[in-house]
């Protein structure tokens, strides 16, 4: 039976269970981003709160902008600076997804959205949320299932497929926002 | 592990094939059993002519692509042009509920591009029909 396994890359992968989170934050795993400004820091939060991820380096993504970069790509940070975002490695893209089963199969029609955690076609309420997938040149405001973001196909077969997610997230007022992120794919 | 829920496929040659029989199981490292049976039909210049999800004695069939219906209504209607079988997945990555989701989907595809599909979940065997 397949499985969908879900880790935050850095020096060491952390992966995200059943029960863990993936917060993004300001300068540190506490720090509140500002409204208006993007994610500066991601980490993984265990159902008793703590830092799961505080050892292992996280990588963050921030959106910089949507169409500044070269030729009008989008641009972001993810440690050195602000890149063109068509620049970011998949060793430097913050979400891994690994999609796996024990028969050999392909992926088609995968995406990955960002709903506001009941609805899927939903948007997030008082959030801006952009993604990208290793190899975009720009961000997509991939809210709602409406506007999901298309990942690639991956039609060699294989028992495991991995795709590289590039998420960025800002609050556009004050206040605690609940949302979520959901991944799809066809599996054949 | 055998799946709760198997497709089931009729052939051009008249036999009768699911998923999990001899040469159609899920084996390590190998390609999948639906895959196998494209392969078997592309070797042979057959053609899927019917499919079907099963479980326990639960079927949810597509339309036939048969020429011999037993009613006239099945008779006169479209007849699909192709047959394929996929599994839908879908968990949230970040909040959300962080289980996972897996349906099996039968499709049947006609000639002028329309679809349609069956897809049922395995843990509970509900069912959804689409149009596309």
């Amino acid at each position: 039976m397949s499985s969908i396994a879900i880790a935050l890359q850095g020096s060491t992968p952390t992966s995200v269970g059943g029960t863990d989170v993936i917060r993004f934050a300001g300068g540190a795993f506490a720090a509140r981003i500002q409204a208006g400004e993007y994610n500066a820091s991601t980490h993984v939060r265990n159902s008793g709160g703590s830092d799961i991820s505080s050892a292992n380096t996280p990588n963050n993504n921030t959106f910089i902008s949507q169409t500044d970069g070269t030729g009008g790509d989008s641009q972001a940070d993810w440690g050195d600076g602000t890149e063109d975002l068509d620049q970011i490695t998949t060793a430097e893209a913050a979400l891994k997804i690994t999609v796996s089963d024990a028969s050999s199969f392909s992926v088609e029609d995968a995406v990955a959205y960002f709903y506001d955690g009941s609805t899927p076609a939903t948007p997030p309420v008082g959030l801006t949320c952009v993604l990208a997938e290793v190899g975009n040149a720009n961000f997509t405001a991939a809210e709602g299932s409406g506007a999901a973001l298309a990942l690639a196909d991956q039609s060699s077969p294989a028992t495991s497929h991995d795709y590289y997610l590039v998420p960025s997230v800002s609050p556009d007022s004050f206040g605690l926002k609940s949302f979520a992120l959901r991944f799809e794919a066809t599996l054949y | 592990m055998q799946k709760n829920v198997r497709w089931h496929a009729g052939l051009s040659d008249g036999t009768n094939v699911e998923e999990g029989d001899a040469g159609y199981e899920a084996c390590e490292g190998e390609i999948s059993p639906w895959r196998r049976l494209v392969a078997h039909c592309e070797a042979r210049n057959l053609k899927v002519t019917s499919l079907s999800l099963r479980s326990g004695k639960l079927a949810w069939t597509l339309p036939s692509a048969s020429s011999s219906p037993k009613f006239r209504e099945f008779a006169g209607a479209r007849k699909p042009v192709s047959f394929r079988h996929f599994a839908k997945v879908g968990r949230d990555v970040i909040g959300g509920n962080p289980a996972e989701q897996r349906l099996e989907v039968v499709e049947a595809a006609y000639d002028d591009g329309s679809k349609l599909q069956i897809w049922v979940d395995a843990k509970t065997n509900n069912s959804w029909t689409l149009s596309l």
